[in-house]
Order: structure tokens, then C-alpha cells, then sequence
């Protein structure tokens, strides 16, 4: 049975969940996820990992832009930016600032897909 | 000074001051400085990860070792923490690299990040530890998205203190 390792890297600032992304994209099922913290950056993967694979991580995490957002994270500052266009007396709301909020509050309850 | 088996006296016996000393003062130091270790966070930075297997939190940190006198061990954890998607996050202790509850740990917090953070904190007893010295290490995982332990790194209203310690009680 394969046991997870750590591999160390340096590397400031980093986006930790657009960082996980990438590196599953690239590293698939034998890729356990990343930690950060006062130790630094920590890959985690199974120790069966492939070699060449492994080779990919460190250019991995060089191209890492700590500035580009995951989906999620874009859903979020989307959903907070409608949100913040929301916070107005009530009497001013219109009916597509109702049909925004419902739209909102119905993704959030995951009855629909996030926009 | 470590533990020793208390002597077994008998009638008109000579009670010398070694004797005392061994088995009363020795074991009473013993019991008032039982091994323990502790270490409590004020790091420069939170830690966080997307790990969905166990992992260390903090290798060097959050690793403590003592040297029992073959008793049992109490160890505890008592922290904050959120996931930037509100899913679980799991913890368990390794001890001496294998971790004691198995499956999906000893404590699972849910906490969401646009909520709030939530405590998580456990105490644990370990039995059957041999009299040699064992190293205890904070371990979690979480599902999906990024879980976050506060460790007092500055975090605007969460600058908590998390503290881990490990102690022999017999």
C-alpha cells in the first residue's frame, strides 16, 4: 500500500487551491493535495508515484501564478460583487435586483448551478 | 527522574536514605514532572491545505516526543479552523508515524470560511505505549477546497493560539 510523502518547495505567493488544481490536473490519482505554512509549500503525493511525474512538479509550481483564480474562487468574488450591488434600501430594489438576489440564494442552497 | 516500581517493604526492614530516596522522592519528582511536552502556535503564517489524505500539519512544530515510563499518554489538541468551501476536515494524531484512530481520524469539524471559523479540539488517551521514547504528530485532511488552521499568524479576528501537548498520566 502506498504511503503519502511530502516533496518541499519554496514559492511565494501561492493561490493553494489553484495550485491544487494544476498539479491534479497534471499528476492525477497518485496526487494527495498541497499544504502551506510556516515549514513552506508541501506536495503531497503517494510515494509510487512515477518519476516522471514527479518531474513535473517543480515546473509546476514555477509557472504557478498565485494571482489567477480557481472557478469556484471567481464564483465567489462574482457572487460577492452581486451581493455588494444589492446593498441598497429596499425600496429601491427593482424586480431584477429580487430576481438577482432569489437567483443568488438559490445556488448558494444548491438548487441550481453556480452562474 | 524517571518512575520506578515502588519497593515492596517488609517487617524490620532498615528504611535507609537511599531507600527514601529511590522509591519516595524519586517517585514523587516522578509524579510531579511526569514526561510531557507542548508546544503552542504563534507562527508566522496560517497553515492550510487541499490534502485529501492524512497529512502532517507541522512536521517540525507540531511533533512532540516524550519518553513515558510505559504508561499511558494523553495527548490533546484544541484549535480553529475553516474550509474556504464549508466541506469537513478531518484530524488525527501519528504516533510514531502510525496514526491511532484509523479511517477517517479521531475529530471532523464542518466549517465554512464565509460563516465563520469553528473550534475543533480533542483530548485523546493512548494506552499500551512501551517505556522508550514516542514521537506524537498532528495530522488532518480535508475532502474538497482549502481547510485552514489559524495559528496565530496575525489573521485579522482569528489570530487564535492553537496549542498541542502530550503528556504521560500513569
Amino acid at each position: 500500500m502506498a504511503t503519502v510523502v511530502d516533496l518541499v518547495y519554496e514559492k511565494s505567493p501561492v493561490n493553494l487551491a489553484r495550485l491544487n488544481e494544476e498539479l491534479a490536473a497534471a499528476l492525477g490519482e497518485k496526487f494527495a493535495g498541497v499544504s502551506g505554512g510556516p515549514g513552506g509549500l508541501r506536495v503531497h503525493i503517494q510515494d509510487d508515484m512515477p518519476l516522471a511525474l514527479q518531474d513535473q512538479i517543480a515546473p509546476l509550481i514555477q509557472a504557478h501564478d498565485a494571482t489567477k483564480l480557481t472557478a469556484a474562487q471567481q464564483a465567489e468574488v462574482n457572487r460577492e460583487a452581486a451581493l455588494d450591488a444589492l446593498r441598497k434600501p429596499w425600496d429601491q430594489w427593482t424586480a431584477q435586483d429580487q430576481a438577482d438576489f432569489l437567483r443568488i440564494l438559490a445556488e448558494q442552497a444548491g438548487l441550481i448551478p453556480v452562474a | 527522574m524517571a518512575w520506578v516500581t515502588p519497593r515492596t517493604w517488609v517487617p524490620e526492614e532498615l528504611v535507609t536514605a537511599n531507600l527514601l530516596n529511590t522509591h519516595l522522592r524519586d517517585n514523587l519528582n516522578a509524579l510531579k514532572n511526569p514526561p510531557s511536552a507542548h508546544y503552542e502556535l504563534n507562527q508566522g503564517s496560517d497553515y492550510t491545505t487541499t490534502s485529501g489524505s492524512f497529512v502532517d500539519v507541522d512536521a517540525t512544530n507540531l511533533a512532540l516526543t516524550i519518553t513515558p515510563s510505559g504508561g499511558d499518554v494523553l495527548v490533546h489538541f484544541h484549535g480553529a479552523v475553516e474550509n474556504s468551501g464549508g466541506s469537513a476536515i478531518y484530524f488525527d494524531v501519528a504516533v510514531d508515524g502510525t496514526r491511532i484512530g484509523g479511517d477517517d481520524g479521531i475529530a471532523r469539524v464542518r466549517a465554512s470560511a464565509s460563516l465563520d471559523m469553528v473550534e475543533v479540539s480533542f483530548t485523546r488517551l493512548i494506552t499500551g505505549l512501551s517505556a522508550a521514547a514516542h514521537t506524537f504528530k498532528l495530522q488532518w485532511k480535508t475532502p474538497a477546497n482549502t481547510a485552514t488552521l489559524f495559528a496565530g499568524a496575525g489573521t485579522g479576528g482569528k489570530d487564535v493560539h492553537p496549542q498541542f501537548w502530550a503528556r504521560e498520566v500513569s
